[in-house]
């Protein structure tokens, strides 16, 4: 009887850096975002913008909350069911003193504007949280021309915005991109994750 | 492939500022199944669509001469 070939492939791994995009396209239910040279097809993407340097890239977690239904007769669960499966993004930033880029995207808590001599977030007041979509891309190690992608299609920063200022560090905030559903889409409702093949 | 009746697609950017709100909800509904929100108003991915509309509509156009 032939033996089960093996499986230990070096290539399949990941390794980053990634880059990390917001206001990205929310595409075609059921497609994927649209890429040029592992960046998001500026067409397309007209307002995309990068979020710029983090002090260690960024943390993807698909997350899944599980509901376990047992009986007084068995010693372990019988079945199991799907309750919540939130998607997150996380990564420590470090253009923080980018308002236009970074900050506009990161504080639903706070109201952008821009005039002659200033850039401001105006803070408080704030009720409604406004979404973006946020992609996270890389390129793959067995083919560097071709690119991973997480993306978030309806997203915001969850965490609080803290930062510190010292002399002796520079300073970084740890953002939380929250996906939520969009309810009229059916197969595909937070986001995805592909890879170009 | 999309359909007949649907709404033809213009060329990108598919932001609201460039299409106007009207379409830009129409497009958002009828390809991206997604209703814009006061609070999330997205640039619309229909590269795909946008381009088998384009070859249905020279392939057409070949037909016709």
């Amino acid at each position: 009887m032939p033996a089960t070939a093996d499986n230990l492939d070096g290539t399949k791994i990941i390794l980053g850096p990634g880059k990390l995009y917001a206001d990205v396209a929310v595409p075609a239910a059921g497609a994927r975002m649209t890429l040029s040279s592992g960046t998001p097809d500026s067409t397309e993407n007209a307002n995309a913008k990068q979020l710029g340097l983090t002090v260690d890239g960024s943390v993807i977690t698909f997350g899944l909350e599980t509901q376990d239904f047992g009986s007084d007769e068995l010693a372990s669960p019988h079945f199991s069911r799907i309750i919540n499966t939130p998607v997150t993004i996380k990564a420590k930033i470090i253009q923080i003193m980018d308002f236009t880029n970074v900050l506009k995207y990161l504080m639903p808590q706070a109201a952008y504007s821009t005039a002659a001599g200033y850039k401001q977030m105006a803070l408080g007041g704030q009720s409604a949280i406004t979404t973006y979509s946020f992609a996270l891309i890389a390129p793959t190690v067995e083919d560097p021309t071709k690119y991973w992608v997480a993306h978030l299609y309806k997203a915001y920063n969850k965490n609080p915005f803290s930062f510190s200022v010292t002399r002796a560090d520079q300073a970084s905030a740890e953002i939380e991109l929250m996906g939520l559903a969009i309810a009229t889409r059916t197969t595909d409702p937070v986001g995805n994750f592909w890879q170009q093949i | 492939m999309a359909e007949k009746e649907q709404t033809p697609i213009p060329a990108g950017p598919w932001t609201e500022a460039k299409l106007g709100t009207e379409l830009y909800e129409k497009l958002a509904r009828e390809y991206g199944v997604l209703e814009p929100t006061p609070t999330f108003r997205p640039a619309l991915g229909l590269m795909e669509l946008y381009k088998a509309q384009q070859a249905d509509a020279s392939a057409k156009a070949k037909k016709e001469k």
